[in-house]
């Protein structure tokens, strides 16, 4: 379209003064179809449906509607939390163009209304994914349906710990019964970075901490990937502390951990997944041409170090921007 | 006179014995009780709690939602005030003794660690004063050396130094001591004269779960120690009940007893604010002989210690702190006894050294890095020292001190590999002028893992209520005896050190040195004139005043070396010199001239891990005591091993470890000829 608009403003030929008519006509055609595609364009509606008002939410969505107002097509965005569509007395047109969920509870509302318009479900931790989705307990139906997941893929991660302290090359896994089936994975893309995995299961809430004391020593460096059971609020304290003790650094996957005192991390921000969403949904226009990914990681993502605690370990970190270079070149 | 048994079946046991005929006897008996009652009933008491371990399955499991990933409430756990200065970054010579070493070395009293600091000597004037000193070991008091147990300082408001067994903590508690190496009044105010020792306990987030720990073995050492830590929302708890005990040193009534209690809360307010509680109780009897005095009848000192302790922490950023602190310590010590003086008839003397001490303490503190080249701290504190002691100052009014403190510092990176650290110490106190205290440092990083620091700072020591009011009139039939106040106004110690060290690492940092050359130039050093004020009569008084002057040169070396992830060697050498006036004591010889400590550890695959320690000096002489004299203390060369074992059954963690100081059996003696022979125990630990 945008291809055909540039011809469009093409200057016109002057030397040709008897094809007036053919041209007018041709203009006409052009600027007719034009305004069909520009009224086309100027109906494609989204609805952003939020798992709630929680600020994480407020942020991706904010931030879609930014990028979208960058598009040229600048889609019609309604923004609307699962319980504000409940309540509300006229639901929203779920007609739209496209529905894009945020987080678990919105994708699950998105699924249930059945709707045959290409889906977005963004926010969505793998574990879920795996349970639900995959398994299709969740309706999501291939090519029309994706998922934007929120963990990091471990390779990008392992990447990131490998050239962030190419020294540290016992890595601690921390696990629950809940991601101990990450193990195998992670053993395998491991293996080629010369990098050996520790496991330690978590059996306990109270014997992590015992744990950790035995286990510690075991390691030179904590992955941290999502697990609800073994990095928490309650265990942030006496786990840090505890790596901390020992001068084992922890590479975290929040910014949160990075500010209570982890080595460094990687994480997505809502912005940059809103980012991702907003050029999928600009890379296939309506009518769809291309077929969605089932599930796609996180293309943008953020490096932080905590330098007092790096500095106050001793060890030595590359800064952010090489490390970031350096694994923007190993993207596959 | 009274022994105090500790429990058996719930109730205190008091012996009631005549001292002159019974002395030995009564120490035997207690000891008789200690060993087939007490003990065992307190270490069956703990132990029969593993019959009744509970595990705590893991609860229902949570399901990882998005708001996991981006949780904004985690607090700020490693800010400012828990992060380790890095030593190419700290403007002084810093020693860390940490939870492996302590565990590796085998000692089971907390003064003994300092043993693996180069230029430390650890001595014993008995089985429950022991007198650690850095460069100087100048008397039992020690009075030239900071002490702080999370920031409180334990330094004596009554006698200096520090009463090392009358603290409410085990060693168990400590997490990591921090020994700086030389003057640091900048930070810590006056006595932080040649050295600071800075005791770090485990923050209560790390005990969870219930521990119990037994040590037996040479010498009736018996100690039980249970502690529990747990979580309950945002408050992290730990309590900790202890029994310690041995018998001293042979030939010695100097047996001590240790009921101990303390605990340690921490809870998070929010994201930002923490707030902690610490306090605790020591109490229990110790033997006293007539090894300082011949006339004194061995009798029993009973010690009581408490302190509180609050602290406000507010963490804007890891680098941004303010700190709100109070603590109030507590000690007072009954040391009460009779002498009977040989004259016809018999003639009983009652002498009543009774002393209690208290100190409040509040200080307020910021930490905030204006930018990247730019960090300081700053702050201002209040400290009221209340002694009471009609014994020696002839008054059962309580003395007081009071210091106000102003201090602030700077780190200016300077460039990538310079940077330069200033700072001072006003402190206004009631017993001498105010003080100024400043330190300049400058840390030039000429490689990358070695940097040079050079160091100019000024310290004092204040003198104590004691040496400064003393009243101790002691009229016996048969002379005259004790401390007066001559009305002189004493001066502060005074030291202005110089220090040169070279730091850094090899090997991906698995080798740590540090080197070290020092210059200590002391003024006005504190100690006592002997007078006749009667010359009639026999008699001998004691007056304190700035008699001596002293400049100590030296250097050290320390290395901490990890070759692989199963061993590590730590090690250091000292040299000092010391060329002092000697007026009123032989500080020439207050310090051996050379000192060597070594540590090694290694881990097997099994669980086994075996550790060897080394502790050498050359002869030095206690204070007062001239070179030559028969109680100087010869050199000697003390091992130390340590063999353990970790093992889990289900849940439980176990560590059993066999212990032998000394090993070799080559007796050395240290102060008043105690003497220091082989000593093995055993040590058992379960943690579930």
């Amino acid at each position: 379209m945008a291809k055909s608009f540039r011809q469009i403003c093409h200057p016109p030929n002057k030397t040709g003064g008897n094809r007036l008519p053919l041209k007018l006509v041709k203009t006409g055609l052009i600027v007719a179809l034009l305004l069909m595609v520009n009224e086309v364009i100027a109906q494609q509606r989204i609805l952003l449906v939020q798992s709630s008002a929680e600020p994480v939410y407020q942020q991706f969505a904010q931030a879609v509607r930014e990028k979208i107002n960058t598009l040229k097509e600048k889609p019609e965005l309604q923004i609307i939390t699962v319980d504000e569509f409940s309540q509300q007395p006229i639901p929203p047109d779920v007609r739209a163009d496209y529905l894009i969920a945020a987080g678990i509870r919105a994708s699950q509302f998105v699924a249930g209304l059945n709707s045959k318009k290409p889906q977005l479900l963004a926010l969505i931790p793998t574990t879920f994914y795996e349970s639900h989705i995959k398994t299709h307990k969740i309706r999501c139906l291939p090519g029309l349906c994706s998922v934007i997941l929120l963990d990091q893929p471990i390779e990008r991660q392992l990447k990131l710990l490998h050239m962030a302290l190419p020294e540290h090359r016992r890595v601690l896994f921390l696990s629950s019964p809940q991601t101990s089936a990450l193990l195998p994975q992670l053993i395998r893309l491991s293996l080629p970075l010369g990098i050996n995995i520790q496991h330690i299961p978590i059996t306990s809430d109270k014997s992590l901490i015992q744990q950790l004391t035995g286990e510690m020593t075991a390691g030179d460096v904590v992955l941290a990937l999502p697990d609800p059971n073994t990095y928490n609020r309650d265990t942030a304290r006496p786990l840090l502390l505890a790596t901390y003790k020992y001068g084992v650094p922890l590479v975290a996957y929040s910014p949160a951990f990075i500010d209570a005192g982890a080595a460094l991390g990687i994480y997505t921000t809502p912005e940059q997944f809103a980012r991702q969403c907003v050029e999928l949904i600009a890379k296939n226009p309506l009518p769809a041409t291309t077929v969605w990914p089932m599930a796609t990681p996180p293309k943008y993502y953020t490096i932080a170090i905590n330098s007092a605690v790096v500095e106050s370990l001793g060890i030595k970190i590359p800064a952010v921007a090489y490390l970031y270079d350096q694994l923007e070149r190993e993207q596959p | 006179m009274k022994i105090f048994c500790p429990a058996r079946a719930n109730c205190l046991i008091y012996i009631h014995i005549y001292k002159q005929k019974c002395n030995r006897a009564a120490k035997d008996v207690s000891m008789m009780f200690r060993r087939k009652a007490s003990y065992p009933a307190v270490a069956g008491l703990l132990l029969s709690c593993c019959s009744a371990i509970y595990i705590a399955p893991l609860r229902a499991q949570p399901t990882l939602s998005e708001t996991d990933y981006f949780a904004t409430d985690l607090p700020i756990v490693l800010s400012a005030s828990r992060l380790r200065q890095t030593a190419s970054d700290a403007p002084v010579a810093i020693t860390v003794i940490d939870r492996e070493m302590i565990e590796a070395s085998g000692f089971t009293e907390i003064p003994d660690l300092l043993r693996l600091v180069p230029g430390f000597f650890v001595e014993y004037d008995s089985g429950h004063i022991q007198a650690a000193g850095y460069h100087m070991l100048a008397n039992r008091y020690v009075r030239q050396q900071q002490i702080l147990i999370d920031g409180r300082s334990v330094y004596s408001p009554s006698f200096g130094g520090v009463p090392w067994t009358d603290l409410p903590i085990t060693l168990d508690d400590i997490e990591r001591i921090e020994v700086i190496r030389g003057p640091n009044a900048v930070t810590f105010g006056s006595n932080s004269f040649l050295g600071v020792i800075n005791i770090i306990t485990r923050p209560a987030a790390l005990d969870r779960g219930t521990s119990i720990k037994t040590n037996i073995g040479a010498n009736h050492l018996r100690e039980a120690f249970l502690r529990h830590g747990d979580t309950s929302g945002n408050l992290d708890y730990r309590i900790n009940v202890a029994y310690r005990g041995d018998d001293g040193f042979n030939d010695r009534y100097d047996s001590k007893i240790v009921r101990l209690f303390n605990t340690r809360m921490d809870y998070q307010f929010d994201k930002h604010q923490q707030f902690s509680f610490q306090a605790g109780y020591n109490e229990g009897p110790r033997e006293e002989d007539n090894a300082i005095s011949a006339d004194t009848p061995q009798h029993l000192r009973t010690v009581t210690s408490q302190f509180q302790q609050l602290r406000w922490e507010n963490v804007t950023s890891a680098d941004e702190v303010f700190h709100v602190q109070l603590y109030h310590n507590f000690i007072q010590e009954n040391n009460a006894y009779t002498v009977v003086y040989d004259l016809p008839p018999p003639l009983p003397f009652v002498y009543d050294e009774g002393t209690r001490s208290e100190r409040f303490d509040i200080e307020l503190q910021k930490t905030n890095r204006a930018s990247a080249a730019l960090r300081y701290v700053y702050g201002l504190s209040y400290r009221l020292d209340r002694v009471t002691s009609a014994f020696y100052f002839g008054t059962a009014e309580p003395l007081e001190a009071r210091y106000t403190r102003l201090f602030g510092q700077l780190e200016y990176q300077l460039s990538n590999n310079q940077l330069v650290n200033l700072g001072l110490m006003a402190e206004d106190n009631s017993i001498t002028d105010t003080t100024y205290s400043p330190r300049l440092a400058y840390n030039f990083r000429f490689a990358d893992n070695d940097t040079l620091r050079m160091t100019l700072s000024k310290a004092t020591r204040t003198p104590l209520l004691l040496e400064e009011y003393p009243d101790n009139k002691i009229l016996t039939p048969l002379y005259v005896q004790g401390l007066y106040d001559n009305g002189i106004k004493l001066n502060n110690e005074r030291v202005t050190a110089y220090d040169v060290g070279l730091i850094g690492s090899r090997s991906n940092n698995a080798l740590h040195y540090d080197i070290r050359l020092f210059y200590e130039d002391i003024k006005g050093l504190i100690s006592t004139q002997s007078i006749s004020p009667f010359p009639a009569v026999n008699n001998e008084a004691f007056y304190f005043d700035n008699f001596d002057d002293a400049l100590i040169r030296g250097g050290e070396i320390q290395l901490d070396w990890r070759p692989n992830h199963q061993a590590r060697l730590h090690a250091g050498v000292s040299h000092i010199e010391i060329d002092s006036s000697n007026n009123r004591g032989d500080y020439t010889h207050a310090a051996p001239v050379n000192s060597l400590t070594f540590l090694g550890t290694y881990r097997f695959a099994v669980g086994y891990q075996a550790s060897l320690g080394i502790y050498q000096r050359s002869s030095m002489a206690p204070l007062a005591l001239k070179s030559g004299d028969p109680l100087l203390m010869p050199a000697f060369t003390r091992i130390d091993t340590r063999l353990a074992k970790d093992f889990r059954i289900n849940q439980q963690r176990h560590s059993v470890a066999i212990i032998v100081q000394n090993i070799l059996d080559d007796t050395y003696f240290s102060r008043l000829n105690n003497v220091i022979d082989r000593r093995t125990y055993l040590s058992y630990k379960i943690e579930f």
